[in-house]
């Protein structure tokens, strides 16, 4: 009988993180191509990839750079995928399937946009950066 | 030693003997020995209660199977499930702004409401050789 009760207190608390593990917002530089071959699209981009693909029309992806942070209701990250862009990331509600947020998109020291969202987990925010050489610049944002 | 035998005329002579001057002892509470012993008749002589037809033991494991089931039914399948069907799980841009006199911004919704796009315009190119990492 005891291990009856550690077994479902085991799977409670398993369940729980699960569902709880999703509290962290991830952001990612990412350099899109248009190039022949196309290249593999990195692993934390695929399920990204189809939209990118369509709504921006390149074909092959390169991440730069990625940070993830806790999100917590009230709080305010700085996230710094690469040198030259970073977000300032405010939390400003959490409702049971999203959050609330506040982002703004710096280049160096200037505030290049501001912009408040309801993101949810699983769909992502992207941005579309200036271009660089040949490419295009995304940013991405997403609650996992 | 000889064992003695009932049918031999000799015990037979015993017993009469024991039955006609051996008297049984008064009871000191013969009315409290009386009902003790009808008590204990009447408790034996009722049925025992029957076993329940799913013994607890087997209550507990039956939960216990329903709640894992359950845990691991809403871990697998409620994020996956809804988060393509309901409007919580879309994204929304709420307000959106450029902070540059050359830059413009529009949002729209992701192909499939798979996410959700701010499309900005103006933005300053950034020759090959300069690094953006």
């Amino acid at each position: 009988m005891k291990r009856a009760v550690l077994i479902l207190i085991s799977l409670s608390v398993w369940a729980t993180a699960v569902r709880a593990d999703g509290d962290r917002i991830w952001s990612a530089l990412v350099l899109a191509t248009k190039e022949d071959p196309e290249k593999p699209v990195p692993e934390s981009l695929t399920e990204m990839a189809p939209v990118i693909q369509k709504v921006f029309g390149f074909t092959s992806l390169y991440l730069l750079g990625e940070k993830k942070r806790n999100l917590v209701s009230g709080g305010e990250e700085w996230l710094v995928p690469s040198r030259e862009f970073f977000f300032k990331v405010q939390c400003l509600s959490r409702q049971e399937t999203a959050y609330n947020l506040r982002i703004e998109l710096y280049r160096g020291e200037k505030l290049l946009l501001t912009t408040a969202v309801k993101l949810a987990r699983g769909a992502p925010l992207y941005i579309r950066g200036p271009r660089w050489g040949e490419g295009q610049l995304i940013f991405l944002f997403e609650v996992q | 030693m000889k064992n003695s035998d009932p049918n031999d005329p000799p015990w037979d002579k015993t017993r009469a003997l024991l039955r006609e001057h051996l008297t049984a002892p008064p009871l000191p509470h013969p009315d409290f020995i009386n009902s003790q012993v009808l008590e204990t008749i009447r408790r034996e002589g009722n049925p025992r209660p029957s076993a329940p037809l799913f013994p607890l033991r087997w209550l507990a494991w039956g939960g216990g199977t329903a709640l894992g089931t359950a845990a691991l039914l809403t871990a697998f399948f409620l994020p996956h499930d809804l988060s393509r069907h309901e409007d919580g799980f879309i994204s929304h841009v709420l307000e959106a702004r450029a902070e540059s006199p050359q830059l413009s911004v529009t949002s729209f919704r992701a192909p499939d409401d798979r996410g959700v796009v701010l499309w900005v315009e103006g933005s300053e190119f950034i020759p090959a050789n300069e690094s953006v990492q």
